[in-house]
């Protein structure tokens, strides 16, 4: 890990104080009541008619140098909400500004500042990869040959870089996808799930370097994943993408805070009627009983407490375990 | 617009050096040698043989005599409807025909023009070819081929393109729509006519060093039977100018197409646009509509023949300014199309 956060060093320079900036700023990229519907034939044109809805009036902010994670099922619409950001889906309604740029009226300064992986990575498979990169650099206004080979080195892919990019497995196109993301430095990275197909090496060294990115260089990164513990670990905040709407956005602190908020007790012990009673009556939580096992939803209280309160009223407690809420059963509550 | 050179030029290196482009270049070269052989074979069978068989099957008619002949033959058929004869009234075409060679033979008249000295070309059954019958008639074949590689090149560059997801890569760089769809256009069509023109040079060459050396002159006609003529040399610039015309016009249909359906859609409907176009022109001439449609344009270097404008009423120049605003028409709507398509 060492050798890669040095080669990260060598491909985006020394790190600057002034690049880093604090989360909690401004916000760096807005997204306001942005609306699609998918339409086929005629009414894709006039925008009317009967469609899926894939995003319904969805606001979010993001703020410089934050990491945001799009978390949501299948069909949610996280895909659908970052190819708005970058311009690839042309949304029915709201706009999308990022650093005070319209994307509507300054597309070519707004994809300046952006770099961006969407979905599987997909390209000219008959050229090689180095082609691939080159190409891409010179649409994106030209970068030195140097740069280039910094970033094919930073994914790792300086091996097989000259091979075409059909003999490529998934990992090393993934690797590619984020090269060409990252080479030009952009201040916002767009990523839609980028550790899809990676081994978990690859999965580290992503981890890494988008934690890096931010930490010394101050970019802001978007990112989608199926992965629940890869946001928990990565993200300052999460939004959460049911059906097409926005259910919620917490903060890191909320998740860990709201994981550790709802637990689920499990005790067992001689009368648990009687102990369902006073617990709900003592402190108002959720009860069932299950033969001689009592089932308890704690919210935010002390388990101990409770405990306490069964063997102050002569309950004997055979035993007592507390199952903290998974990020799992919170995405599962969210998004239903 | 800095922008959009750069794109230009990626397209152009893309283009020229994708295979399909290369493919196309030596199959037209094999079939161009072939047709040339061939060329060679008859004009060495014929020689020797006495002149009235190597003067194209020359009339002995001088031009006045011809054009009395034409005159006193549609004079017959406009008579024989006029007095009831409906059957025997003639197609628009036919009297197109007729009218076009009464004008021209009545030029040639005034002007002294021996007519076996003419060149109409496109006849490649003419055995008396000259060097300037021998480029224009090959040109003419390869910008045949060089059009249907336009298609197949555009339908490629843009509508695989958003199929196979490499559009999408593109599109977030920071270029905007409508100049990476401009680029792709012009790349297709630069391409195409560098394809094109260095056929006609190369079959400038083999004229010289092959063929007889005599530059005919080459006849114009128009809808409204103004006949010109014109020499060799400018009628190969015209051809290469209306062929322009034709390979812009296929490129921006397939890319019209491709915004709207897939791949395959995107191939196959200019292609057979393109193939029946005649077809299709011949038929709604016929039907006798004031206005026949802008099929036609899609092969209106017919134009440029005796038989006349394939548009009814219409002059070569007037064809030229309704294909121009028809195609500054599309590219708007394609443009449009495109800036609201979602690329998924």
């Amino acid at each position: 890990m060492e050798d890669f956060c040095e080669t990260v060093k060598t491909a985006f320079g020394e790190s600057t104080a002034a690049s880093v900036v604090d989360a909690t700023g401004t916000p760096y990229l807005s997204v306001k009541g942005v609306t699609k519907v998918f339409r086929k034939g005629f009414s894709r044109l006039v925008k009317k008619g009967d469609g899926i809805i894939a995003l319904d009036d969805v606001s979010l902010e993001v703020g410089k140098g934050e990491i945001f994670g799009l978390l949501g099922p299948n069909g949610a619409g996280k895909s659908t909400l970052i190819k708005v950001i970058t311009g690839l889906v042309i949304p029915d309604g709201g706009n999308v500004t990022l650093d005070g740029l319209d994307f509507k009226r300054d597309k070519e300064k707004f994809m300046e500042k952006v770099g961006a992986q969407i979905e599987t990575p997909v390209f000219f498979n008959k050229q090689s990869g180095l082609w691939n990169l080159k190409y891409l650099a010179d649409l994106q206004g030209g970068l030195p040959e140097r740069r280039i080979k910094d970033i094919v080195e930073l994914v790792g892919l300086s091996e097989r870089i000259k091979s075409r990019v059909g003999t490529y497995s998934m990992g090393m196109r993934q690797r590619l996808g984020i090269a060409q993301a990252i080479m030009h430095k952009p201040e916002l990275l767009v990523l839609d799930e980028p550790i899809n197909g990676l081994d978990p090496d690859g999965i580290a060294e992503v981890r890494e370097l988008i934690r890096r990115l931010r930490d010394e260089y101050g970019t802001t990164v978007l990112f989608s994943s199926h992965i629940l513990g890869e946001m928990q670990t990565l993200c300052d905040r999460v939004a959460f993408l049911s059906r097409g709407r926005l259910v919620a956005v917490k903060t890191k602190e909320e998740i860990e805070r709201g994981l550790g908020e709802t637990a689920i007790l499990s005790v067992v012990c001689d009368e648990p009627n009687r102990a369902a009673a006073l617990i709900t009556e003592t402190f108002g939580y959720r009860t069932k009983v299950q033969g001689t096992t009592l089932y308890v939803e704690v919210k935010g209280g002390n388990t101990a407490d409770i405990n306490k309160a069964l063997i102050e009223n002569g309950i004997s407690v055979v035993s007592f375990n507390v199952n903290k809420r998974t990020l799992e059963e919170m995405y599962k509550e969210l998004t239903k | 617009m800095k922008r959009f050179f750069t794109a230009f030029s990626l397209e152009c290196k893309k283009v020229f050096s994708s295979r399909g482009f290369w493919i196309f270049a030596i199959v037209i070269f094999v079939l161009c040698i072939i047709i040339t052989a061939s060329f060679r074979s008859i004009g060495e069978l014929i020689e020797g043989m006495d002149d009235s068989a190597v003067s194209g099957g020359g009339s002995s008619l001088t031009p006045g005599e011809a054009a009395d002949l034409y005159q006193a033959q549609l004079d017959e058929y406009l008579a024989a409807v006029e007095s009831g004869q409906t059957e025997r009234k003639l197609s628009d075409t036919q009297e197109t025909y007729l009218r076009n060679m009464i004008a021209i033979c009545r030029y040639c008249e005034e002007k002294g023009i021996d007519m076996n000295k003419l060149v109409t070309f496109g006849s490649i059954g003419s055995l008396n070819m000259s060097a300037g019958d021998y480029v224009m008639t090959m040109s003419q074949v390869v910008f045949a081929f060089v059009a249907i590689m336009a298609i197949v090149l555009a339908a490629k560059n843009f509508s695989g393109e958003i199929d196979d997801g490499t559009m999408r890569m593109q599109l977030t760089r920071p270029i905007k729509r409508g100049a990476l769809l401009s680029a792709k256009y012009s790349a297709t069509f630069v391409a195409s006519m560098t394809m094109g023109i260095v056929f006609t040079v190369f079959f400038m060459v083999v004229g010289a060093l092959f063929f007889d050396g005599a530059s005919y002159d080459v006849l114009l006609v128009d809808a409204y039977q103004n006949v010109a003529i014109i020499n060799t040399y400018t009628a190969i610039l015209l051809l290469i100018l209306f062929n322009a015309v034709l390979v812009a016009a296929v490129i921006q249909f397939t890319m019209f197409a491709g915004t709207f359906v897939n791949k395959t859609g995107a191939l196959a409907i200019p292609l057979v646009l393109y193939l029946f176009a005649d077809t299709v022109a011949a038929f709604l001439y016929n039907t006798g509509l004031p206005f026949v449609g802008l099929f036609t344009n899609l092969k209106w270097t017919s134009a440029l023949t005796p038989a006349g404008a394939p548009i009814r009423g219409m002059s070569i120049y007037t064809m030229m300014a309704v294909t121009l605003v028809w195609f500054a028409g599309m590219m708007t709507v394609n443009h449009l199309a495109f800036e609201k398509r979602d690329l998924k």
